[in-house]
């Protein structure tokens, strides 16, 4: 990724990936609120890409990509949306370019991909009791949406270690 | 490259699992009464006794929001928004149980009416 003559490549991947990225958020929100779990709730697979970004190509471009996210919340779902996915959405990015890229945190996959989640989770829970200006949301939603982080980041987490080795192969060829 | 799993990943789901049951703890009362509560703009403006409820009846904390009360349940029946978030939350009827519409900042969750509470009404 250094010399000049790559660089409209890495243009191109990191348009692909942003794609990616919009279209597992879009096919997620059609998923129907699961009973139990407080809506809006979901696997946030498009955190693969922003976890994938961060640890293989570059931190400003998993920032990108998670600004990218929140702004297409925005446009399709309204403001609230756009501070949730961004309060979310920098949390997570910023514990995966620093866990990911971290030589002595040497955790698997799926204990980063848990810790993601709950960052994520954490970050809008945050942004919703700012907007909300109602604290019992912490205690209302936040042990649900503890709990579902687990099994949202044990399957982002196994997700990236299954296609890490492919997407390197790529970033390598460009 | 990284293992997928290993011993560090158990103390962080252990960490993790931990941290829900804390969060949970203060939600816990031992009354039987369900207590809903509603906020607007961040100000309890409401305190319904569910259990006392004998018609059921709606009303509207801000126009747009409608909210309809029954005997031992709660929920939003109409809002404003685009995505119906807190519609979807469906009926709230147990203790700890949250229903939030964050773009008309309203929020209605159920605490069980602790024991100080009953000697003060």
């Amino acid at each position: 990724m250094n010399t000049k003559k790559s660089k409209t490549k890495k243009v191109a991947f990191l348009g692909i990936m942003a794609a990616l990225a919009l279209s597992l958020s879009f096919l997620e929100s059609l998923i129907p609120p699961l009973p139990g779990l407080p809506p809006g709730a979901k696997p946030g697979f498009s955190n693969v890409v922003t976890m994938f970004l961060a640890s293989s190509f570059g931190i400003g471009d998993a920032f990108f990509i998670t600004v990218l996210k929140a702004v297409f919340a925005g446009i399709t779902r309204g403001t609230t949306a756009m501070f949730m996915s961004a309060a979310g959405g920098f949390l997570s990015t910023l514990a995966a370019c620093i866990l990911l890229r971290s030589k002595k945190f040497n955790s698997g996959y799926i204990g980063i991909g848990i810790i993601c989640a709950v960052c994520h989770n954490i970050g809008q829970l945050i942004a919703a009791c700012i907007i909300s200006g109602t604290w019992a949301l912490i205690t209302g939603y936040g042990p649900l949406l503890m709990l579902f982080a687990v099994v949202t980041g044990f399957v982002t987490g196994t997700t990236l270690r299954l296609v890490l080795p492919a997407l390197e192969k790529t970033i390598n060829r460009t | 490259m990284r293992k997928l799993f290993n011993r560090i990943d158990i103390f962080i789901i252990i960490g993790v699992l931990l941290l829900s049951f804390l969060l949970f703890l203060p939600g816990l009362s031992d009354s039987k009464d369900l207590v809903a509560q509603i906020y607007v703009d961040g100000e309890v403006i409401e305190e319904i006794n569910l259990n006392e409820v004998l018609e059921p009846y709606t009303f509207s904390p801000k126009e747009g929001t409608v909210i309809s009360v029954k005997n031992g349940t709660i929920h939003f029946s109409e809002a404003v928004c685009r995505d119906k978030l807190c519609i979807n939350s469906g009926e709230l009827s147990s203790k700890g149980q949250t229903a939030a519409c964050l773009p008309e900042r309203i929020v209605i969750t159920i605490k069980g009416a602790d024991k100080t509470d009953m000697i003060t009404y």
